[in-house]
């Protein structure tokens, strides 16, 4: 999946944003983010449209940039997982 | 100084009636003893447009309550609507542009799918985390996960604030849950975002409350007694969730409580009764903490001891909260406002908490977005 990455400072961000939130620079690009490790996750059984009605959300540390990613997978605290996209969002597996 | 004079609610729930008839029953009560003495009106609502396709909600029911050349305008944001209005509201007469001003709080959201409704109270979050199928009810779910884990508080802690809330709620006529409930019921209940359960999440719903407010050097012509908000903080944190540095401290609940308490001149163990934005139980914890009730990771030890509960060393929710009085988005922050004025003026009935004198309430957006705190003090 893809992040936001300021050129002038490095710094790395979810969340698109026309400044940046460190340095303010408009000097934004996309970067890819490939993998990370789970720090927290919940398994929902309530969910909304259009996403299907049971998964899990994985809570993801990737090199410090915290983000969210869906799973089928029973995954815990600490798995390393790899971080890709379906038509929804993004996903992620155990690797 | 602006006081709450009166306060006139609709029962929360399930209602066959249509959200301007709904914000219509809650102000006509005050309409009729004040139409020509209002001269502002504000609408706390969010979701008209998403759920009841309609724009523009202000005019609508000013002209629908024979107002129609009342200025009037709309409050939207989100969850945290209510708070947002009432310190528009209290900015207008405190600046001198209206003297007495009806805010209305209002949302119909019931006669969707709950799968629709997740989908549209989901979409305040960014799309970068929407889009990984994030609802309001799994943050909750985040929420206690890290903080159970933080500061090792027992799983049963987050449930007795639904315990709590339903039996409040038990004892308030306009609330959408009267029944109480057990531990054991809580603990039982289903899964909605494991660990927390379906007891421990406010309902969708609909309601309105309405409140007139007024110059404290007026308070005399109007019910003669009231709630004067003595102090409003408001604050914004970011919206983006990775952004945030902890899942167990809302930063804005913090800056918002300083800032009204400061404004206020009271602190927090002066205050006598407690509305705070339990969407889901454990926020109530955590924002009993943030707000200073109590310190951090000690509210749970609170939630225990019943040290929350009606009689206890800081009631909070006395309303039953939006757990089970209910949650219409646009009148929860409103329906704080009209608990407290009811406990400060000693027309609480079966919550009434002895002797209040300062209220506070904690209105919120989004999940943490911004929050509104007041502090209030009984006048008369």
């Amino acid at each position: 999946m893809k992040i936001s990455r300021c050129r002038n400072c490095d710094a790395k961000f979810l969340v698109g944003r026309v400044f940046c939130p460190s340095c303010k620079s408009d000097a934004i690009e996309m970067i890819d983010l490939l993998e990370g490790k789970v720090i927290e996750i919940v398994s929902l059984v309530a969910t909304p449209e259009p996403f299907p009605d049971n998964y899990s959300i994985a809570m993801i540390d990737a090199n410090g940039i915290v983000l969210f990613a869906r799973t089928d997978e029973s995954l815990k605290k600490g798995d390393s997982v790899g971080i890709t996209e379906d038509e929804f969002g993004p996903i992620c597996n155990k690797i | 100084m602006s006081v709450i004079a009166d306060a006139s609610f609709t029962r929360f729930g399930k209602r066959e009636e249509g959200l301007l008839d709904l914000a219509c029953e809650s102000a006509s009560p005050i309409v009729n003893k004040f139409a020509d003495d209002i001269d502002f009106i504000v609408v706390s609502n969010s979701y008209s447009g998403e759920y009841n396709d309609i724009s523009g909600i202000n005019n609508l029911i000013s002209t629908k309550l024979s107002l129609d050349t009342v200025p009037s305008i709309r409050v939207d944001n989100t969850s945290g609507s209510g708070g947002s209005a009432l310190m528009v509201a209290d900015s207008l007469i405190r600046s001198g542009s209206a003297s007495n001003v009806l805010v209305i709080g209002a949302e119909k959201m019931t006669g969707y799918p709950t799968k629709r409704s997740t989908r549209i109270i989901a979409s305040l979050l960014q799309p970068e985390e929407r889009n990984a199928g994030l609802s309001l009810p799994s943050l909750g779910a985040f929420m206690a996960r890290s903080y159970l884990s933080e500061f090792h508080a027992p799983r049963e802690a987050i449930a007795k604030i639904a315990v709590k809330n339903h039996h409040n709620g038990s004892l308030n006529p306009f609330a959408q849950f009267q029944s109480e409930v057990s531990l054991e019921d809580v603990m039982n209940s289903r899964v909605i975002a494991d660990p927390l359960r379906i007891y421990e999440y406010c309902p969708i719903s609909d309601g309105a409350v309405s409140l007139l407010m007024v110059p404290e050097e007026s308070l005399h012509s109007f019910s003669g007694k009231g709630a004067s908000i003595i102090g409003t903080g408001y604050s914004s944190a970011t919206s983006s969730l990775s952004f945030r540095k902890s899942l167990t401290t809302l930063d804005c609940v913090r800056k918002a409580s300083e800032t009204a308490l400061k404004r206020g001149g009271i602190g927090i163990s002066d205050v006598s009764v407690a509305e705070l934005h339990d969407m889901t139980s454990v926020l109530e914890i955590i924002e009993s903490e943030d707000a200073g009730f109590f310190r951090k990771g000690e509210g749970w030890r609170a939630a225990m001891n019943g040290d929350t509960q009606i009689g206890g060393q800081i009631p909070i929710n006395t309303s039953g909260g939006l757990n089970s009085k209910g949650h219409p988005i646009g009148a929860s922050g409103i329906a704080q406002a009209a608990e407290i004025y009811q406990q400060l003026t000693g027309t609480a009935g079966k919550r009434q908490v002895e002797d209040a004198h300062y209220g506070f309430s904690l209105s919120m957006a989004g999940f943490g977005n911004s929050a509104t705190a007041i502090v209030y003090e009984g006048v008369a």
